[in-house]
């Protein structure tokens, strides 16, 4: 690390002209970061969504769900890439594992958040209705936890993206690409390079959910409730500010 | 336990609803919630289920869309055993309106009174043509209908709820505390709402309310609740207040019974007197004559069509020779056929005449209440 001190002072933290000659390789990382992201969330949400329903059906079920998921989610990345290789070797599938992983408990909890939030009296109004309980759920009650899932989503797709950078060590990688090459052949330029398109990327997917929360929500435009307990933009706020710990 | 289909014994006339021998004991619970009772809902009527907290009230109104599912006896709804179609079917086919609306916050409310009609699947035309008859009838601007519920006031929204309920034209619709969210001025106007849609829509239509004044006030029939949902008794509100069953239907009706059931009758319904009038062109002997006949320290001025003028104390009169030259007095409490007993009591005791005057829709002279009267019309 002194090593690399020493470079880092004598180079420039970035060159332009090294920029402008791998402009194929930005876009390649980048594809391959949105698409390791997108895959990872998706599916993160899809088994996460199966879990909560259950959750939300028989009630008992949701505490071990959720303990198994922060049990996943309180291994290190590092250490958790290094136990899926001899399963799963140096391969996309290792990367990808890893990631959903991390998405489990944010998502879970999310879920189940929104699902519990919806008022118990519009609950009761749907049953009356007549609403078969399945229908009720795609409905009513998803449409209504909108808010809270999109939340989970734009913390896991956050974090995963952070992470992606990480599964470089995999063979993967992204713009993780660049900062494992920079590393290695200690060229502050990359270093910097897929830093800040990785956190580039962040923004710009953040800001993307707020706008399609905009258009998922409409009925909710004109008030947004900020409460203590309950999901929303706060969830946001604390877990970043807590680092890697989920708001309960 | 029968599980056929049977129509129910019909001899005891247009029943729409049965109760029978209903019973309710939560899991964990020593005590039943709902206990045998028995209740027969006649068609076309609202009969209100009154009783204090932990009746059972709300209980049995949920057991009979099985929101709650009974542990015991059975309810007939248009002859039918609920427990032989399947929930959501019998839940369509009545109408449901709960406390705080529980409107659908991510639909507009064109969607939300469409809820049930686009669950039984009509089409595109035959619902909006609904949702605007509706939204008609529950005197809701067209307006409203492309907003979301959280634009509406409570009272709005409470419309909306009802006319979501009334959508596919149930027969039968199920209230629970509707009112007793919105503050007492929109409370009724929502119960004079209801008075006149039910006069229209000739529902069978089950209640649930704390508020005894309320019952008094929309149902055709009140059932009162003991703790435990031991029925004490049903009846009309007239006839409840004019003979309760027992002290705890005494003691919910409360201490002003008499002053409740004036509020169940009208001018219209009570014999009035005659009272001191005389015509404007009349001589001033003759005003004191009939000043002294009945007692009266002032007389009620006609003109020559029976229209009201006013009055003229005795002081008025010195100096004058017929009333023609006075000037009379306003009413200050002059009621139509319509106003209700109570009305008129109030203004029998804030009027310095003390009685409150009759006229008919086109101001000619009834007749007068005196405090004499309206208490004839509580004791007979």
């Amino acid at each position: 690390m002194s090593d690399l001190g020493g470079v880092l002072a004598a180079e420039p933290f970035i060159r332009w002209d090294w920029v402008r000659d791998h402009t194929d390789d930005i876009r390649s990382n980048f594809w391959e970061h949105v698409q390791l992201t997108v895959l990872a969330v998706g599916i993160g949400f899809v088994i996460a969504l199966a879990m909560a329903l259950v959750a939300v059906r028989w009630r008992a079920a949701y505490g071990p769900l959720a303990a198994f998921c922060a049990a996943l989610y309180a291994v290190p990345s590092v250490a958790l890439f290094a136990l899926l290789l001899p399963f799963v070797g140096l391969s996309m599938e290792n990367a990808l594992i890893a990631l959903v992983t991390y998405t489990l408990l944010i998502l879970l909890r999310n879920i189940v958040a929104g699902l519990d939030g919806v008022p118990p009296e519009v609950r009761e109004a749907a049953d009356g209705m007549g609403y078969e309980r399945w229908r009720r759920v795609l409905r009513v009650d998803l449409p209504l936890a909108t808010p809270s899932i999109v939340a989970g989503l734009r913390i896991a797709t956050v974090t995963t993206i952070g992470l992606v950078t990480v599964t470089a060590l995999v063979g993967e990688g992204g713009f993780g690409r660049f900062i494992n090459e920079g590393l290695s052949r200690q060229f502050p330029t990359e270093i910097v390079l897929g830093s800040v398109l990785s956190v580039a990327l962040a923004i710009a997917c953040d800001v993307l959910f707020v706008l399609a929360e905009r258009l998922l929500v409409p009925w909710a435009r004109a008030k947004v409730p900020i409460e203590v307990g309950k999901p929303g933009r706060l969830t946001f706020a604390r877990w970043s500010r807590h680092g890697r710990t989920v708001d309960a | 336990m029968t599980t056929a289909a049977a129509p129910v014994d019909t001899a005891a006339g247009d029943v729409a609803i049965r109760l029978e021998h209903l019973t309710k004991t939560y899991p964990g619970a020593t005590r039943p919630a709902v206990d045998g009772l028995e209740l027969a809902i006649p068609r076309g009527e609202l009969v209100a289920l009154v009783g204090p907290s932990g009746c059972g009230k709300t209980t049995t109104l949920k057991m009979i869309n099985r929101l709650v599912e009974p542990t015991g006896g059975t309810v007939w709804v248009e002859g039918v055993d609920i427990r032989t179609r399947p929930t959501h079917e019998l839940r369509r086919g009545i109408g449901y309106v709960i406390q705080q609306a529980g409107l659908f916050p991510h639909r507009t409310v064109g969607d939300n009174i469409a809820t049930v009609p686009k669950l039984l699947g009509w089409d595109g035309h035959r619902v909006s043509a609904r949702v605007d008859e509706l939204a008609d009838l529950l005197r809701l601007d067209r307006g409203l209908l492309g907003r979301y519920p959280s634009a509406l006031s409570g009272g709005q929204q409470q419309r909306v709820g009802v006319a979501r309920a009334l959508a596919a034209d149930p027969p039968v619709l199920l209230m629970d505390e509707p009112y007793s969210a919105v503050d007492p001025i929109v409370r009724a106007q929502l119960q004079d709402e209801l008075l006149r849609l039910q006069r229209e829509v000739h529902k069978t239509i089950v209640f649930v309310t704390h508020d005894i004044d309320e019952a008094i006030k929309l149902a055709n029939r009140i059932a009162i609740l003991n703790v435990g949902g031991i029925l004490e008794q049903v009846d009309s509100p007239a006839a409840m207040l004019r003979a309760p069953r027992n002290d705890f239907v005494a003691d919910f009706l409360g201490d002003d019974r008499g002053i409740k059931r004036l509020s169940l009758m009208t001018v219209g319904e009570a014999s009035l007197s005659k009272g001191p009038v005389v015509d404007e062109s009349a001589s001033v002997d003759e005003a004191r004559a009939t000043m002294a006949e009945l007692g009266y320290d002032w007389v009620a001025v006609c003109d020559g069509d029976d229209s009201l003028q006013g009055w003229v104390g005795a002081a008025d009169l010195d100096g004058a020779a017929t009333i023609a030259e006075l000037t009379p007095r306003p009413f200050l409490s002059v009621v139509t056929p319509d106003t209700t007993l109570k009305a008129a009591l109030d203004g029998v005791v804030t009027s310095r005449t003390r009685v409150a005057v009759a006229v008919d829709d086109d101001g000619r002279y009834l007749g007068m209440l005196t405090v004499n009267d309206l208490a004839e019309g509580i004791t007979t």
